[in-house]
């Protein structure tokens, strides 16, 4: 055979992107990573601004965003509004030194390679239209002091960034100066909310929690249905039969969880736990069908919203004058009432300082909003060897836990859990060190980001904590991921699915319900998933 | 000096490019921090793409064994299939280890045999971008799945029944609007 030379040098590829400032990148938006944008009616329905006083459908993928006359004016408007009130805000945008300390810490940009997601970058999406809109220096110098005036591209950049931004505040644990990348997103989210551009996931839920108070619009006889569902597993599975009540007045406590509990698979397990925990317990308690959502999808529109919809919870504790309220496992709920829920509705006098009718323990770190997570309510049974328990009913199980997001950077929860779960279970295996606790990875699928369509991002962004995962898998056999937040029990089974697949997704109280030692219990062959412990291998 | 025997001698070199050539498919800012991160919980992207090449070399020059280029590749392009790449884009990593190549040995070209022996390493190499076609595919039809899976358990599939309370409570009230006028902003409802 002869040789080519001209064969052997026409291997010409290339596949380096193109260089440039990040200012001048059209934005390029992908399918699979946006979400769908919001119906004018569920944005109409709530009074948040729908677009009809300029009437126009919005399409992602259309060159023209179809945006009213005057968007520049509104969008302005109400930045500078929120910089007048929130003054993290106006800190937020002019302290950054742009160091890059945080650059490389978020998921979503260490699962996607592309650099707009660096946190730094994300917030200067914002803070280039504050510069070149709002301060003296950057309307003088323009670029040179990172300054640019918003543009239509602009506005595009910057929605489909926001929304690439779980608000998990990672980024947040490394900045020096304790910028909140989180809270610009928020901001930014707000002002686009002018402008009717939030997304159909977060805005169906917003809706239906209003007209149903739930983000699943389950009615209350639906949601009693569900739990009644549950009830009769339980009587299959661990044999024992009671009903637990609904809306009751002067009951102690209000119980409270995200929706996603008591329908979605597999959050109904943890139902199950604490259903069985406290008919174990005796507790004298109520559910809600009123205040039947732990989560406060507000949360991802507009602080008004948020306010809203968290106040749900203390009008219903209040209504069925309870003495305090206990919550269980979800995550962006616990950094809302841990961090906004008093100075919205508080002094909250109503309610008393929370303790345990079971120990006796007070939660003094309650004492302002009157609410206990349910993993510091376990954690002090087990502590008082108030509960009966057998671990080895879970020797099937290698696990390992999720420091949810929220609870964990928001809350500071973090041994708690642990400690539960070490109780009950027999086989416990830490992630790596720089990916637990405060440094903890976020699911991918945060802050409204777990609708279907962007599963490209969510997997992705699920990458680093996926990668962690398959670690601890790989090496010790880890089968099980526990988690206490109900995103992640609904986000965590689908990227396991695609990186992990060998690998289950439980609440703790899950796991807690299948060691707990109930009183005239029935031989218990089988989990609380229905499966038979002996054989069961779990899958995301 | 055979072509083996050469790329034998040079492996950590072509290695290296290849994995910096991967590397540089991604935005620069993205390039520098894939070489210098070496945590791999703090750098998975480049990690995995770091070790996996090496061992996907010494598979095409020596063992040729479908499934392990198969994992081998699924390290990398499972991760490109969910990033901004083109379907092309994400399994050309394989095709830039021909660049590479055809560069290192260019020297060596007039070698008697060396020519044929490139040619037969090259066909690997074009098997090997087939699979991972594969591989990208069999990610691609996965994503897929699960999107239709959670499109399944959505509520309103299992609560078909299902009404609005809003519009019920309108209804009793004697403010209905009848069923055409349904909010559906629970999208239990009619569908608009
Ligand atoms: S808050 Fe989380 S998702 Fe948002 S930029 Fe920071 S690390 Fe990324
Ligand atoms: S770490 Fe803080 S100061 Fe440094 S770039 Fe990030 S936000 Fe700015």
């Amino acid at each position: 055979m002869a040789k080519n030379p001209e064969y052997y040098e026409s291997l010409n590829i290339d596949y380096k992107p193109p260089r440039g400032n990040w200012m001048d990148r059209p934005v390029d938006i992908k399918s699979g990573i946006y979400c769908y944008p919001a119906r004018p009616v569920v944005l109409e329905n709530v009074g948040m601004n729908d677009r009809s006083d300029w009437g126009k459908y919005w399409v992602i993928e259309d060159e023209d965003w179809e945006l009213p006359d005057d968007w520049k004016e509104r969008f302005l408007n109400k930045m500078r509004d929120m910089l007048d009130k929130y003054r993290t805000f106006k800190i937020y945008m002019d302290i950054c030194v742009r160091c890059g300390a945080c650059a490389d810490k978020c998921h979503y940009f260490l699962g996607s390679g592309d650099p707009m997601n660096m946190p730094v970058l994300r917030a200067e999406l914002l803070r280039s239209i504050y510069r070149g809109e709002f301060t003296k220096t950057g309307k003088i110098l323009g670029r040179f002091a990172g300054a640019r005036k918003l543009t239509k591209n602009a506005l595009k950049q910057l929605w489909y960034y926001m929304f690439q931004c779980s608000e998990c505040r990672r980024c947040s644990v490394f900045c020096p100066y304790g910028i909140d990348t989180a809270e610009i997103t928020i901001m930014g989210r707000e002002i686009m909310n002018e402008l009717g551009m939030n997304i159909a996931w977060v805005q169906e839920s917003v809706s239906k929690c209003i007209h149903t108070g739930n983000h699943l619009g389950l009615q209350p006889q639906a949601y009693k249905e569900c739990i009644d569902a549950m009830l009769w597993d339980i009587e299959d599975n661990v044999g024992i039969t009671f009903e637990p009540t609904f809306n009751r007045k002067g009951a102690e406590i209000l119980f409270v969880t995200p929706s996603g509990d008591v329908f979605a698979d597999p959050g109904i397990f943890t139902l199950a736990g604490y259903l069985m925990l406290f008919e174990h317990l005796g507790l004298d308690y109520t559910w809600s069908t009123y205040a039947s959502e732990g989560g406060d999808f507000g949360y991802f529109t507009a602080n008004e919203m948020a306010k809203r919809m968290n106040g749900k919870i203390y009008n219903e504790a209040k209504r069925l004058g309870v003495k305090w309220i206990l919550g269980g496992e979800c995550g962006h709920m616990w950094r809302v009432l841990n961090q906004y829920m008093t100075t919205w509705h508080g002094p909250i006098d109503f309610l008393e300082e929370p303790v345990s009718p079971i120990t006796g323990t007070k939660f003094e770190n309650a004492k302002a909003h009157k609410m206990v997570h349910i993993m510091e309510f376990v954690a002090d049974l087990i502590k008082h060897n108030k509960l009966k328990l057998d671990p080895s009913r879970n020797d099937h199980l290698k696990v390992t836990y999720h420091d949810s997001c929220n609870p964990s950077r928001g809350l500071g929860l973090f041994e708690e859990p642990r400690y539960v779960i070490k109780n009950v279970c027999n086989h416990f295996y830490e992630m790596p060190e720089n990916t637990i606790r405060e440094q903890t990875y976020c699911c991918g699928s945060g802050s409204g980001l777990n609708a279907s369509e962007n599963m490209e991002l969510r997997l992705r962004g699920g990458f680093p904590r996926q990668n962690a995962l398959r670690y601890v898998a790989d090496k010790y056999g880890v089968n099980m991921l526990a988690c206490i937040c109900a995103i992640d029990r609904a986000a965590l089974p689908p990227a396991a699915q695609y990186w992990n697949p060998d690998v289950g997704v439980t609440g703790v109280c899950e796991l807690v319900a299948n060691a707990l030692i109930m009183e005239g219990e029935g031989e218990r062959t089988h989990n609380i998933r229905g499966f038979e412990i002996a054989t069961w291998e779990p899958e995301p | 000096m055979n072509l083996d025997k050469l790329l034998a001698k040079k492996k950590d070199l072509i290695v290296d490019k290849w994995i910096n050539s991967i590397y540089e498919s991604y935005p620069s800012e993205t390039v520098e921090f894939f070489r210098h991160q070496r945590n791999k919980f703090a750098n998975p992207v480049g990690a995995d793409i770091s070790e996996a090449v090496g061992p996907l070399f010494d598979e095409l020059l020596n063992g040729n064994n479908q499934k392990n280029m198969f994992s081998l590749l699924d390290k990398i392009v499972r991760i490109r299939a969910v990033q901004d790449f083109p379907p092309s884009g994400a399994v050309a990593v394989v095709l830039l280890l021909k660049k590479i190549i055809r560069d290192e040995t260019k020297k060596d070209i007039d070698t008697d045999g060396f020519f044929e022996d490139l040619l037969e390493l090259e066909s690997r190499i074009d098997y090997c971008i087939l699979l991972a076609f594969d591989v990208y595919m069999k990610c691609r039809e996965k994503i897929w799945e699960i999107k239709l899976d959670e499109f399944k358990k959505r509520p309103f599939f299992v609560e078909g029944e299902a009404r609005c309370l809003s519009y019920m409570v309108r209804q009793e009230q004697g403010q209905g609007k009848g069923t055409k006028d349904c909010c559906n902003s629970c999208g239990l409802g009619e569908v608009r």
